[in-house]
């Protein structure tokens, strides 16, 4: 590795920041780690400081893990951190920012989705029964 | 295993081939086959779809009013959120358990310069006290030494005196120029003989024809370190 | 409301297991049998266990046999060969003096807590965010510093509540955020009803004992479980013995005693004529049931064997067989000293 995950760029005083995920994964196996980079490096580049890690992928008990240091995260909110939109979107279910008016986007495009295909079911059984 | 062999260019499903390679499969040692279905990076956008715009789903307007509304609050909601947390922030750091501690901190640093202070003051004292010891073991040394050095010069005086002395002495049994002749005539006159022998019991026997039958018993001289054995 | 109702539940469900432990255990063998499994939940036994007589009762009859505290254990540490050494009294006086700091730190007991009570804060409900995800979401706080115990974890169910992690959840993010050195992600099969049993019948109870510290919280349901099952087998097959001068010992004391179990670690000792660690028992039983008959008549605690008679006498549930062991024991005492008398004057002294 030529620079730690954990963080540790030096970046000059008035560069934009952004809390948002740098890959860590593999092939078909997505882990993110939650940092604070200078907007404009690329994705995986030199990280200020790392916040936090976040796995997308349900595990065994059926839940999506995701760790915040709470304390650096509203540090870096307080000096003017932008927050990317995947982070925002985690940041709102984990109750530290208002909930992100994407999530609620999803969940009711995915509600009305889930409606609309038990209609069609129920018209294919009435179908089927005729 | 990077080592393989690599196909010729593979034509489309259409049968035309193209002028790049659309994939290059690499037949590796063990016999497996990767294909990379991919364009290569360099290659542009074909021409056919050169100006195409990817269409764009129109929002229903129901949800672009709600998502506004939303978006407007959240952001709102954020500016919020941020300057109360800038303030946390700047009131924490006057008066948080950090700032208490170097309050702490500081008060502790100067405790311990103050101890330091008095520490070097004793210290102080104590080599004061030390350095007028030392002169005055060094005073007391001088004198010492002088005294001594006059002492001393005192003493090769009078040695030098006593040797005058003794020469002055010694000078009176000088041979004077006018007495010359006659001290020769008294020396040829009174020839002394400086042999003498020794005998095994430490006798002496002055002169060159003394015999021992000559000398009495009692005169005899004897050697003054005469071995004891 | 909801939860008290769960937590009925769950206590129900604990009663209900461990009825079904005991009913395994009688169709194992007989010597199992009317086994109740007894968890402090009526009454809260962390004061009474930390006040200062408690503990030094406790510490007293624990014992500490360095041959025992200081043997060889396969913790996966690596052993180092035995070293004999001349040494002047000084330093072999020193030398025990570290063992006994050391051993002291060895036998420090694992806490007697009440059961925790569950965990049900909700912080916010959104149901405008079902269907979101068909997950939970946990979120962990991992701030640098923070005890185990503080650190926050919030879950957000798929129905968009957003509420405190049980304390199972929560454990199981600081094992997967900070894990502890002995401690699984999933609980080892060891503690489950039917491989228990089995162990128990093989007498580790150290070994499960042991292990159970190291899964569980002192305060979590699983723990006082197990431990209560293994002193309760422990006071089946009455192996004291086993657990003597070994941390574990003054908890079981503990137990028994705050259960009104004593009766048969009384017997065994005064078969071990240990008259002393009998008496300390009795003064153990009167500090933690200040109610008891026995406390009234005023008995002077240094006649040990008084204490015991006025136990027996008052507060005892098998007064006989109780009284028979001490007259066994005043039996051999006395023959001993007539023994000893005989000896004496077959010596002519």
């Amino acid at each position: 590795m030529p620079f730690p995950a954990a963080g540790g760029a030096r970046v000059p005083l008035r560069t934009a920041k952004c809390i948002r995920f740098a890959r860590h994964g593999c092939a078909n196996r997505p882990f993110y780690h939650i940092v604070v980079m200078d907007k404009k490096s690329p994705r995986q580049g030199h990280v200020i400081e790392q916040l936090g890690t976040w796995d997308p992928l349900v595990n065994a008990h059926g839940e999506k893990l995701c760790s915040i240091n709470l304390e650096r995260t509203t540090y870096w909110i307080s000096k003017g951190a932008l927050i990317s939109e995947g982070c925002s979107m985690l940041l709102g279910l984990a109750g530290l920012l208002p909930i992100h008016p994407r999530v609620y986007l999803l969940a009711w495009r995915n509600r009305r989705a889930a409606a609309a295909q038990k209609v069609q079911e129920k018209e294919d059984a009435a179908q089927v029964e005729n | 295993m990077n080592i393989g062999v690599r196909s010729n260019l593979v034509a489309l499903g259409c049968g035309a081939r193209l002028w790049y390679p659309v994939h290059e499969a690499m037949v590796t040692l063990t016999g497996s086959q990767t294909v990379r279905w991919i364009k290569p990076r360099w290659v542009p956008v074909a021409k056919s779809k050169m100006f195409r715009i990817p269409e764009r789903k129109p929002l229903p307007l129901e949800e672009e009013v709600e998502l506004r509304c939303l978006y407007n609050n959240y952001y709102m909601a954020m500016r919020a959120i941020r300057r109360h947390l800038c303030e946390e922030r700047l009131r924490v750091s006057d008066t948080s358990e950090l700032a208490i501690k170097a309050e702490e901190e500081q008060a502790e640093h100067d405790q311990l310069m103050e101890h330091n202070s008095q520490e070097n003051l004793r210290v102080a004292a104590l080599r004061e006290a030390r350095i007028k010891k030392e002169f005055e073991a060094d005073l007391a040394r001088v004198t010492a030494s002088k005294e001594k050095l006059a002492k001393d010069a005192e003493k090769a005086e009078e040695e030098a005196l006593r040797i005058i002395n003794e020469t002055q002495e010694f000078v009176k049994t000088f041979i004077k120029r006018e007495d010359f002749e006659k001290a020769i005539e008294t020396a040829l006159a009174n020839p002394v003989d400086y042999n003498f022998a020794i005998d095994q019991q430490g006798n002496i026997f002055r002169g060159r024809s003394t015999r021992p039958e000559d000398v009495a018993e009692e005169d005899k001289e004897k050697l003054l370190f005469a071995v004891q054995s | 409301m909801a939860a008290t109702v769960t937590l009925q539940v769950y206590f129900r469900s604990i009663f209900f297991t461990n009825n079904a432990v005991l009913r395994s255990f009688q169709r194992k063998s007989w010597r199992h049998c009317s086994t109740s499994v007894n968890i402090y939940n009526d009454r809260d036994p962390a004061p009474v266990f930390f006040s200062e007589n408690v503990q030094t009762i406790l510490k007293k009859i624990t014992g500490t046999d360095f041959n025992k505290v200081f043997r060889q254990r396969f913790d996966e540490k690596k052993l180092s060969p035995p070293e004999y050494k001349f040494m002047t009294d000084e330093e072999l006086k020193q030398k025990m003096k570290n063992a006994e700091r050391l051993s002291s730190k060895i036998l420090q007991m694992p806490p007697v807590l009440k059961e925790r009570q569950a965990i049900s804060n909700i912080l916010s409900r959104d149901p405008a965010i079902t269907g979101f995800e068909n997950c939970k979401f946990v979120f962990t706080d991992i701030t640098y510093g923070l005890p185990d115990r503080k650190r926050l974890v919030v879950v957000r169910d798929p129905d968009g509540t957003l509420r405190q992690a049980s304390w199972e959840e929560a454990e199981r993010m600081n094992q997967i955020y900070n894990p502890r050195p002995g401690r699984k992600l999933k609980p080892p099969k060891l503690f489950q009803e039917e491989h228990l049993t089995n162990v128990l019948e093989r007498g580790e109870y150290e070994f499960v004992l042991d292990s159970a510290c190291a899964q569980f919280e002192p305060d979590d349901p699983e723990y006082l479980r197990i431990t209560s099952v293994v002193y309760e087998s422990v006071d089946k097959k009455r192996c004291y013995q086993l657990l003597h001068s070994t941390r574990h010992y003054g908890p079981l004391c503990f137990y028994l005693t705050w259960n009104k179990k004593i009766e048969n670690l009384l017997i065994s000792l005064l078969q071990q004529e240990k008259l002393e660690a009998c008496a300390d028992i009795v003064r153990l039983y009167q500090l933690i049931h200040t109610d008891c008959k026995s406390k009234m008549i005023n008995v002077d605690p240094n006649q040990h064997l008084e204490l015991l008679k006025a136990y027996v006498e008052h507060d005892s549930l098998q007064q006989q067989q109780l009284q028979l062991a001490i007259q066994a024991y005043q039996e051999i005492v006395r023959e001993r000293q007539q023994y000893n008398e005989n000896v004496k004057t077959a010596h002519g002294l």
